[in-house]
């Protein structure tokens, strides 16, 4: 049970990493629709910063959030 | 989850909490050595897939590290010097101190975590409303 819940959550939260890699660009892509084609660097990179912000050592997210999950675990 | 992380109402943490013994400790700590080289997250995914455990020797996580891109020199100075053993055993004694004795094991804003996601997302909403109310009053 406890490993099913680990995994699940785990799986989630990368699944959010993904979401969010993919998000980034779509809002880069949304706010330069109407100018001439955006460069696929730029989209890189706004794409990359958003993920550099919330993959910080050891934890995601904000780190102003108001509520702070914490997982105690062990990798083998 | 991923939207209360997204939307900026909560942070996760990962801690360690070594109860398999020794290979589970250097795997802690070859982690913190590529998270000084910020490649924490990648030994943190590795470890996690490696079903045969073979990055959990000081061979194997030499060869994570090259794949990974780091500075193998400077990663092997950090493992073989356990530069990062003192705080994960202080971690250790931090978690035992407040109840931890098992893995995986949640808290959430430092108290204990239901034991199913819907409860955890159910948690989680109720301290965001409860630190909100308390900075709006």
């Amino acid at each position: 049970m406890n490993h099913c819940l680990r995994s699940t959550f785990l799986v989630m939260l990368f699944s959010a990493l993904f979401l969010a890699a993919c998000s980034g660009g779509d809002d880069v892509a949304q706010e330069t629709g109407t100018q001439t084609a955006a460069p696929q660097e730029v989209e890189s990179a706004e794409a990359q910063a958003r993920v550099q912000v919330i993959r910080d050592r050891a934890s995601l997210g904000d780190p102003n959030a108001p509520v702070v999950i914490q997982e105690y675990s062990d990798f083998l | 989850m991923e939207e209360l992380i997204h939307s900026g109402i909560a942070r996760y943490e990962y801690r360690h909490f070594i109860i398999f013994g020794s290979a589970s400790q250097f795997a802690a700590m070859a982690t913190e050595c590529a998270g000084d080289q910020g490649a924490w997250w990648e030994f943190h995914d590795a470890y996690l897939l490696d079903a045969q455990a073979r990055s959990f020797t000081r061979a194997g996580a030499i060869d994570l590290a090259r794949d990974n891109g780091l500075d193998v020199a400077r990663f092997t100075q950090c493992i073989d010097n356990e530069e990062h053993r003192d705080r994960i055993l202080e971690m250790q004694r931090h978690a035992r101190s407040v109840g931890i004795s098992g893995t995986p094991t949640f808290r959430i804003n430092g108290q204990p975590a239901a034991r199913s996601l819907s409860g955890i997302i159910e948690q989680v909403r109720a301290a965001a409303e409860a630190v909100e109310n308390q900075e709006g009053s």
